[in-house]
């Protein structure tokens, strides 16, 4: 009797797990460039550990620079900015399975009669998000090194802090796409969690008179607000690059949620730095974070001076945000270089490219001219969410990649280059 | 030959990885062990005669430290005086006066444990924004330790020691720390003094003390204006700009009652409100505290059993602290600075006004009214005296 029952239950449960391999299965892309799909939890993981990194660091002050005591609103509204960019991105990939932005880019401007045309139109578009990515990852690496020297170890020569982070950051890049987003999904909790537990400590030196009158600001400054505030959530337009890749069917809530654990975060230093020093203190701050850790007690929590240890678990956010910039600037030139092998001259790219990028972090004089450049970057962003809104807007025009089963996909493809 | 040749570069990496891993061994950079480095735990800055800056700072002697207890059983509890060491230096700024220490110490300097500055009243009253810029800018002080005034010279509370800690700034700090705790003195660190320096709603203060022979004593709160002292306020005053700036309970009263006698309360903050108004140029501000608490001493038979005779103490109390409080507010209006907060207020919640008026002048012209609502719970555990 109970033999029977349990190899009843035993073959249901079989069926079941069949049932989802075969599910999963079904959903990954057939084309053979794709050796694996990144889940929608790792896709999530990935959007928000490249988006949280050093800015975090410095974010608060030119988050009230503008928008004063509405400043945690101005972030927020800047996440919801940022969301729908995501979202236009989401939709891109998904008209496009299995291809990346650099591939599709070239069809969808060209002309239908020569590839090479399209290929050469989309090349400075291709190479300008090349460009703004490796100039993130310098910037992120600089200002990372820069509170390490002036906050934690000033007789370290930062060239050696610098050149150790960029020899690490080789390391990520021999290893393949499916290492790396793995490597973000087991790194999220020690990105998330440091700074929700240091900004909800210090609310208790929050003082209710710094974050009111909260509407006050009028309208258009508080937009300027805004636009400062998206500066801070570059780095997931890598994901033109990665969405190729990403399980089908949960893009959406993944890019979703990859969007709005990044906002949730940042809200809450901003509320909190705000909440304790209130905007004007904030101005004379070089480092608002690092500073709220100074001025909370963490005595119950063993380590009375929390600030060096934050430092030293925020390596992993910055690492993870110029590693995976990094990852995505070689991995983007290997794909617009006519080789077959392309792990092997992502490799090399980023063997050479290390040098440039290490001339490039010590091109910034000095922390005010890091700061101005920085800034300059951010605009270079704005320009970039314009871009896929405009291809999406390309690909629903010439109707261009459905975003359709695969077969029809292939269907395509193949009255494309049968000729 | 193939196989071989794999083999010989599979070691070559090998070693190559052993090696890289070698130089993490060295450790880190910037080490540096506790004996290597001085400690310097509490500064004074005064005003030296000649227009430069005096600076003492207090230096912890770890050995003495630990074996002034139980190395010499006669003289043990007096070495105090031997457990630190108090260096002058005289610069043209903060910095150059701390620099010059190090010429008189044989390690390191480190200011991560510094607890306390104290500003002598001279150079307060002059400003003290060229020393607030340096504690700034240094990595290693903490927003969370006291900057305090000494009337006098500073100096005299860094070589003042005490029986009860061996080391002065200890001492110092534990009689905040225990004040704040005990309510009867305001939480105001470095942090504070920077976040208020730099807001246009709220002045800065500062603890203030007295070195009166071999005690050191607080004696109440110095308010700023700017980074420039505008003026003192005594203790009592003190324990009012508490309840007032609804920071904290402020402390026991001790009062008149009628022409009875004298009554003791412990009071408990409960809450305090405030209301501002603009009329004919002027901001009309009221300021409601409740606080409630029990009866510690009373010097003459009361019943307070009886409704109305504990009704009539509740009502004496509210009269006097309205009267206290009132008083301390006038003082403030006549430094012209605002460290109760009321501008911090305004802005928060009365925008309005706030864009209308300019707060510096407007305070110092503003009608404030003080209005207490005090609630008698119970009386320690006596119920009732001897009639």
């Amino acid at each position: 009797m109970t033999f029977a029952r349990l190899r009843k239950i035993r073959k249901v449960v079989e069926a079941i797990t069949n049932r989802n391999k075969k599910s999963q299965i079904n959903q990954e892309p057939k084309d053979p460039s794709t050796k694996f799909v990144i889940t929608s939890r790792e896709s999530s993981a990935l959007i928000t550990s490249t988006i949280i990194g050093a800015g975090v660091l410095t974010l608060p002050r030119p988050a009230s620079e503008i928008a004063h005591q509405s400043a945690w609103l101005a972030t927020l509204c800047g996440g919801i900015v940022i969301f729908f960019v995501m979202w236009a991105i989401t939709k891109l990939g998904l008209r496009f399975p299995g291809k990346t932005f650099v591939e599709y880019t070239g069809d969808l401007i060209g002309i239908k009669r020569s590839e090479t045309v399209g290929k050469l139109v989309a090349l400075p578009i291709l190479l300008f998000f090349i460009l703004m990515w490796l100039g993130m990852m310098v910037a992120a690496i600089r200002l990372f090194g820069e509170a390490i020297v002036s906050a934690v170890l000033p007789e370290t020569p930062l060239e050696v802090i610098v050149g150790i982070f960029l020899l690490a950051l080789l390391a990520l890049l021999i290893v393949e796409l499916e290492v790396i987003v793995r490597f973000n999904e087991i790194l999220l909790p020690v990105i998330i969690l440091p700074v929700t537990f240091v900004s909800v400590l210090s609310l208790q030196n929050a003082e209710l008179t710094n974050i009111f009158p909260m509407f006050k600001i009028d309208l258009f400054t508080f937009l300027k607000g805004v636009v400062s505030q998206m500066f801070a959530y570059q780095g997931f337009t890598i994901m033109l690059l990665f969405m190729a890749y990403v399980q089908r069917g949960k893009n959406v809530g993944a890019s979703t949620i990859g969007i709005a654990l990044p906002t949730f975060n940042y809200i809450l230093i901003v509320f909190a730095t705000v909440a304790v020093f209130g905007f004007e203190e904030l101005q004379h701050l070089t480092w608002p974070t690092l500073e709220l850790m100074k001025s909370t007690d963490f005595s119950f929590f063993i380590l009375e001076r929390i600030e060096s240890a934050f430092v030293a678990i925020w390596v992993v956010a910055v690492y993870t945000t110029a590693g995976n910039l990094f990852y995505a600037v070689c991995f983007a030139f290997a794909q617009i270089l006519p080789t077959k092998k392309e792990d092997t001259a992502r490799k090399w790219i980023g063997v050479c490219l290390l040098p440039v990028a290490f001339w490039l972090v010590f091109l910034p004089e000095n922390v005010y001219q890091l700061f101005q450049w920085s800034k300059y970057i951010g605009y270079a962003g704005l320009v970039a969410f314009a871009i896929p809104f405009v291809l999406l807007l390309l690909a629903v025009i010439r109707k261009q990649g459905k975003g359709a089963p695969r077969r029809h996909e292939k269907k395509r493809q193949k009255n494309h280059s049968s000729p | 030959m193939r196989k071989k040749g794999r083999r010989i570069i599979h070691h070559l990496k090998s070693l190559l990885i052993a090696l890289g891993c070698l130089l993490l061994l060295s450790g880190c950079w910037d080490e540096r062990e506790i004996e290597d480095r001085t400690s310097v735990v509490a500064i004074a800055v005064d005003k030296a005669d000649d227009g430069h800056i005096l600076l003492t700072a207090q230096i912890p002697l770890p050995l003495k430290i630990a074996g002034g207890g139980g190395g010499t059983s006669g003289g043990g509890g007096g070495g105090g005086a031997e457990s630190v060491k108090i260096i002058n230096t005289k610069g043209r700024t903060f910095e150059e006066a701390v620099g010059k220490i190090q010429y008189r110490v044989d390690q390191k300097l480190f200011f991560g444990q510094l607890t306390v500055i104290a500003f002598g009243k001279e150079l307060a009253k002059d400003g003290i924004q060229s020393t607030i810029d340096a504690l700034r800018r240094m990595r290693q002080t903490r927003r969370l330790m006291y900057p305090v005034v000494v009337e006098g010279k500073a100096a005299e509370l860094m070589s003042q020691t005490t029986d009860l800690e061996k080391i002065p700034a200890n001492f110092v700090r534990n009689m905040i720390d225990n004040g704040v705790r005990l309510g009867f003195l305001p939480n105001l660190t470095l942090g504070q003094f920077f976040t208020r320096l730099s807001s246009k709603a709220r002045q800065p203060a500062m603890l203030n003390f007295k070195v009166d022979g071999s005690k050191i004593i607080v004696t109440g709160v110095a308010a700023f204006k700017g980074d420039k002292l505008a003026g003192l306020l005594n203790r009592r005053e003190t324990s009012n700009l508490l309840r007032v700036s609804k920071e904290n309970s402020g402390g026991d009263i001790t009062l008149r009652v009628g022409g009875k006698g004298m009554a003791t309360f412990e009071p408990k903050l409960v809450d305090t409100n405030y209301d501002f108004s603009y009329e004919g140029g002027k901001v009309h501000s009221r300021i409601m505290v409740k606080i409630e608490g029990e009866v510690t001493e009373l010097t003459f038979p009361m019943n307070l059993k009886n409704k109305k005779i504990h009704e009539k103490l509740e009502r004496t109390v509210e009269k006097e602290l309205a009267k206290q409080s009132t008083k301390m507010i006038q003082e403030l209006q006549k430094f012209g600075t605002d460290i109760v907060g009321l501008g911090a207020r305004v802005r928060a919640f009365h925008n309005a006004i706030w864009e209308k008026v300019d707060w510096d002048k407007a305070f110092s012209n503003a009608d404030v009214e003080v209005q207490y609502d005090v609630k008698i719970r119970r009386s320690g555990m006596e119920l009732k005296n001897y009639q």
